[in-house]
């Protein structure tokens, strides 16, 4: 059986070394939660899927022009929020604890939307005008993303598994990972600004 | 990894065909097959360079009859180039596919075909560049 070319190309979106922001804002959007929590890390992580997704499909429906470098500068916006609420909260904020959800899906959703603007104009023009096709073509790219961010959670928890057989505490681990990823983002956005 | 689509409306007497590839891909692959030549698709020569290159890269075949491909038009765009083609007659149709496997190893060309039974989508790589359309 073949892997269908979008799927492949969602997947790897999502893990493409190249490009650290995807990679950097999964770590920080995990960051607070043990594998337990699934509700809550899967359904941010689906929220980002829709975003990513839904705004894709509209940019390349309707070619509102953007700003490129105000779109990349947005996208490092929602990642050095992400990665600075982990540090300054420590972790999760109580109401993140508690189960509710609504700042962390409504950035997850933001930062989807976002970067699906950057990717649409990447991707748009190689996109089929026959509406199944093209409906076809998101579905697997939308599956192949979620696949790529569910392979970065699994290696996420697994390093967490790691550094507590060492004596991390969760809270430890989500400060350490916020800090790191906060950091990353903070040397990208230098980076743009100086670009 | 590096894409480019085709998008083919099968019909009972002419086979509608769109291919989409990124301009600088393209660009890079024709330069390469003229010896390292400059190559800018939105010059006047760039036409006739897309076209050559496509003729060269995609070979059809209706059972052991070569099929024409008639190239109907170029759009260029700073992103993507667009061009129209057709072959007479429908399916069955036997294509190999080497648009840019020869610059690209990891180059897929996706195709999204309406045939007369519904729709049909296939990938041509560099390992298996023949797609068979039925």
């Amino acid at each position: 059986m073949t892997v269908p070319p979008f799927a492949e190309l969602g997947f790897y979106h999502i893990l493409d070394a190249a490009a650290w922001d995807h990679l950097l804002f999964v770590a920080a959007l995990i960051a607070p939660f043990a594998p337990r929590d699934f509700k809550l890390w899967l359904s941010a992580l689906t929220a980002f899927t829709l975003g990513h997704t839904l705004a894709m499909a509209g940019q390349v429906a309707l070619k509102v022009p953007l700003n490129e470098q105000l779109v990349e500068g947005a996208v490092l916006v929602t990642l050095i929020f992400t990665a600075g609420r982990v540090v300054w909260f420590k972790g999760a904020p109580k109401s993140s604890r508690r189960g509710w959800l609504g700042p962390e899906l409504a950035v997850a959703a933001l930062f989807g939307v976002v970067h699906g603007l950057a990717f649409a104009k990447d991707l748009g023009p190689l996109l089929p005008s026959d509406a199944g096709a093209l409906w076809a073509a998101w579905g697997w790219f939308a599956g192949g993303i979620e696949l790529g961010q569910l392979s970065v959670v699994a290696a996420v928890f697994v390093v967490r598994w790691m550094a507590s057989t060492r004596g991390f505490s969760p809270k430890d681990f989500a400060l350490a990972l916020g800090a790191l990823t906060l950091g990353i983002s903070l040397h990208l956005a230098s980076q743009w600004y100086l670009a | 990894m590096h894409l480019a689509s085709h998008e083919i409306t099968v019909g009972p007497k002419r086979s509608e065909w769109v291919v989409r590839l990124f301009t600088d891909d393209l660009e890079d692959a024709i330069s390469a097959s003229l010896g390292g030549t400059k190559v800018r698709l939105e010059r006047p020569e760039g036409r006739s360079h897309a076209e050559n290159y496509v003729r060269s890269k995609l070979t059809i075949f209706r059972g052991r009859k070569a099929l024409d491909l008639h190239i109907d038009g170029f759009t260029y765009q700073p992103d993507a180039v667009e061009i129209r083609m057709h072959v007479d007659g429908g399916l069955p149709l036997s294509i190999t596919d080497r648009l840019l496997h020869d610059r690209f190893d990891d180059q897929r060309n996706v195709y999204f075909v309406r045939g007369p039974k519904g729709r049909l989508d296939a990938v041509s790589t560099s390992a298996n560049p023949k797609i068979e359309l039925r």
